[in-house]
């Protein structure tokens, strides 16, 4: 269980990163095609890992990890896809569990900051 | 007409845009130069007068658009398609002696019409077109043409053509009894768009709804020429040597390779029996039919029940989804009608999206760095702060192609652009990742996947060849998805080695790991694979989105149809052409034509110093992390093989000069200056080129 963020924690983990903090990651498609893209908040990168039959996220999953520590700034959330995803088998798996750990992460932030989804 | 050799229409159509006539060669002489890239190399050394021409816009630049024996034909993904070659335009230092390819139905229409190709030189003193029907030639007035965008310009041509313009394209045929004489087929029209007009680097020709040649710049040279579009039409018919031949390895070849529609493998390995459609759609439709090229076995492309898209794929489809899943908030429906949308635009307009698609994310970056915006760096009142939207993509797309805010800086290409802006750094440090000529990367990493890099800067353009990236694409698909592979590695570099004998000696050559990249073996696997292309697939024309297919998984035993003695390139080569040569036959056709264009790019001012990647290439490892692995057969230092990751690295400078002249001199080319030596001419056969480069003393030996 992850610690409740403060209003203002979650409006910074949630707000858009300056250009060189960006995270470069690209959606995958068979048979072939790349389509890269920049990350720049956390919302990227719930889209980026959505579950998809026809796509799967391209991206180094220990890097987005340190990226969501040291650009970001949210160490729980980094620290909780360590150790929920990295730790299982498959790539994969990964990218499934740390998207359903930083769904419900987005989720407790947006209440936190007072954000409501579109 | 000369003696119609088998597979050829027999006539080669010169039209001088100058003085508005058109002159018919016959085709024989130029037979030994296959079709497409060695036809075309050999007419553009015979019809371009000054071949030191550095900027494809200038009027003494001859372009030549050719077909080969196959178009026309049922050959498996290789009667459509259509070679462009001529000097270019947006390339960085030198617009280079380059190529283009489309596909379609275009290929196949002129040589119904009589022709094996066109060469265009000189230029119009006013907008023209270009009608020709079976082999009769009429030059129009294109002045209410100018200004329309590409599908606009066909639709009025094929209006204009369909003589009792009652939308069911009855189209006359001249030079038979009038009132008998008529077609309902519809012409073939190859056009350009504002873009071409403005002769902008980016510029795309576009023929039907989404066969673009994009590469090259060839737009923008027919833009300088004052020609706006070509129609071809023809109701002739092309002799094959061997039709049974042809059809029984036809018919071997899809009973051994070719994919079902209906359910698609998309974990399948190999190139013919790939799955298609390669495009992204979103869930934009439900209800589609595959679009392919003439005799294709798989369609790459779509017709989409919502009437927008159609024939569009790959990167066209893909360019814009990413700032739009950004900005809609990953409103799936939208994201897909976007990407389709811009795509179609795209082709509308007559651009390249290869050209321009990696450098929105730089020019992203340059808003966010502040370096670009309002009273900027680079000014612009294009609102980055929208891009994804569907109003800043068309805003960003007209910026380019009407050569307006943006699109004035980096009309003449995106590392021009830059230069001029004061940010040369950035080229140099690959944020914005041109790595070869000043060309946008295609999206292999040349530290990474080396072949490409290397093949790209050795010739004149992004390579654009997917033989062995069909590799990187099923292990790291595998490795993403957590599927078994389906070929080893040890087995798929014995099985891709065994179809490059005899250039290679053994499996070796597929070793991508950080010691082996500049070994004699790889440089073998460069040499195959440009002669591979330079006849096989640019000359010949098998499309590059099937062909090489060197492993595929739908045979029985992974070997791919690749010089198969049943059903290899060279089978269906001979039976329409009845030459009867072997595969590896082709390979030296191709390295012919490669030498000859080294000639053309010597006498246009090419050195091997020139000869290297941006800085980037060599002083940074590779750090982006969109690939989470790049997978290729390697060995460790016990010889074992495995898919590894070959991230993480940079081209050593000294050890590539090295590989350069180990290449150079394999392929029979000074290892000083990179040119041609007097012996390899005349070995060659390519006397005719000497007395020339001996004129600008650019003959080596
Ligand atoms: S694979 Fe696509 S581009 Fe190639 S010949 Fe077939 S339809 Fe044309």
């Amino acid at each position: 269980m992850m610690q409740q963020p403060t209003r203002q924690q979650a409006r910074e983990f949630l707000r858009m990163l300056p250009y060189d903090a960006w995270l470069y990651a690209a959606l995958m498609m068979p048979p072939k095609l790349i389509q890269k893209r920049s990350v720049k908040t956390l919302d990227d990168l719930e889209l980026l890992l959505r579950p998809a039959s026809n796509a799967i996220a391209s991206v180094d999953l220990p890097l987005m990890c340190d990226w969501i520590e040291e650009k970001v700034g949210d160490v729980a959330l980094a620290a909780q896809i360590r150790q929920e995803a990295l730790t299982i088998n498959g790539y994969k798996q990964q990218c499934q569990k740390a998207h359903e750990v930083l769904l419900l992460r987005i989720g407790a932030l947006k209440k936190a900051a007072g954000v409501l989804d579109a | 007409m000369g003696v119609r050799s088998m597979g050829y229409a027999g006539e080669i159509l010169h039209v001088d845009l100058s003085a508005l006539k058109a002159e018919k060669i016959p085709t024989d002489s130029y037979v030994q130069w296959g079709g497409g890239n060695g036809l075309g190399t050999k007419l553009f050394w015979d019809f371009c007068k000054d071949k030191t021409i550095k900027d494809g816009r200038d009027e003494k630049n001859v372009v030549v658009v050719a077909t080969s024996p196959l178009c026309g034909t049922a050959t498996p993904s290789a009667g459509g398609r259509c070679e462009i070659v001529g000097v270019g335009f947006g390339h960085y230092p030198i617009s280079w002696f380059t190529r283009s390819n489309i596909g379609g139905r275009f290929s196949s229409m002129m040589k119904y019409s009589g022709f094996d190709a066109l060469v265009i030189s000189g230029k119009a003193s006013r907008p023209v077109w270009i009608e020709v029907t079976n082999g009769h030639v009429r030059f129009h007035d294109a002045s209410l043409l100018w200004g329309k965008k590409a599908r606009d310009t066909q639709l009025t041509i094929l209006t204009q053509l369909d003589d009792k313009n009652n939308g069911w394209g009855w189209q006359p045929l001249p030079g038979k009894k009038e009132s008998v004489a008529y077609s309902t087929q519809k012409p073939a029209v190859m056009a350009i768009g504002p873009a071409g007009e403005n002769q902008v680097a980016h510029a795309a020709l576009v023929h039907d709804a989404g066969n673009t040649s994009a590469q090259g710049g060839f737009a923008a040279v027919f833009g300088a020429k004052n020609l706006k579009a070509v129609s071809f039409f023809g109701t002739g018919y092309i002799e094959l040597a061997d039709p049974m031949a042809h059809v029984e390895a036809r018919f071997r070849l899809k009973e051994r390779y070719a994919p079902d529609p209906e359910n698609p493998d998309l974990f399948q390995w190999g190139m013919l029996g790939r799955a298609a459609p390669i495009n992204f759609a979103g869930s934009v439709s439900k209800n589609s039919r595959l679009q392919a090229c003439v005799g294709c076995i798989m369609g790459c492309r779509v017709r989409y029940d919502v009437g927008y898209g159609n024939e569009t794929k790959c990167q066209a489809t893909a360019w814009y989804a990413a700032p739009a899943a950004h900005y809609y908030k990953g409103d799936e429906k939208k994201i897909g009608e976007l990407a389709l949308k811009m795509a179609d635009y795209c082709n509308d307009i007559g651009i390249n999206t290869y050209a321009f698609s990696s450098s929105v994310r730089w020019l992203e970056g340059l808003y966010h760095r502040g370096l670009l915006g309002k009273g900027k760096q680079i000014h612009t009142d294009l609102d980055f702060s929208k891009l994804g939207s569907e109003e800043f993509g068309f805003a960003f797309l007209d910026a380019l192609a009407y050569k307006k805010d943006i699109g004035e800086l980096f009309a003449d290409g995106f590392v021009q652009g830059a230069i001029k802006a004061g940010l040369e750094e950035d080229y140099k440090n690959g944020l914005l990742n041109h790595p070869y000529w000043g060309l946008a990367e295609h999206g292999y990493d040349s530290r990474a996947e080396v072949e490409w890099g290397y093949a790209s800067i050795l010739t004149d353009r992004d390579i654009n060849s997917h033989d062995f990236n069909a590799i990187f694409w099923a292990a790291t698909l595998a490795t993403l998805n957590g599927v078994p592979y389906r070929i080893d590695a040890k087995e798929v570099a014995q099985i891709v080695a065994d179809k490059l004998k005899p250039y290679v000696k053994g499996p070796e050559c597929m070793d991508y790991s950080d010691g082996n990249i500049y070994s004699d073996d790889v440089m073998q696997l460069l040499r195959w694979y440009i002669h591979y292309n330079r006849f096989w697939k640019n000359s010949a024309l098998y499309c590059d989105l099937r062909w090489a297919d060197l492993f595929d998984t739908n045979a029985k035993d992974n070997v791919g149809a690749t010089a198969d003695s049943e059903v290899g390139e060279q089978v269906f080569w001979n039976a329409v052409t009845g030459e009867g040569i072997e595969f590896t036959q082709g390979l030296e056709k191709g390295h012919r034509i490669y030498l000859l264009q080294n000639a053309i790019w010597a006498l246009q001012g090419r050195h091997r110093d020139m000869v290297h990647f941006a800085d980037y290439i060599y002083e940074k490892e590779i750090v982006e992390t969109e690939l989470p692995f790049f997978m290729w057969p390697c060995r460790d230092e016990n010889g074992i093989w495995s898919y590894s990751d070959i991230r993480h690295r940079k081209i050593d400078k000294e050890k590539f000069e090295d590989f350069k002249t180990r290449f150079y001199k394999a392929e029979g080319l000074d290892e000083q200056t990179g040119w041609l030596t007097k012996q390899t001419a005349l070995k060659y056969g390519l006397d005719f080129v000497i007395e020339e480069l001996q004129e600008y003393d650019k003959l080596a030996g």
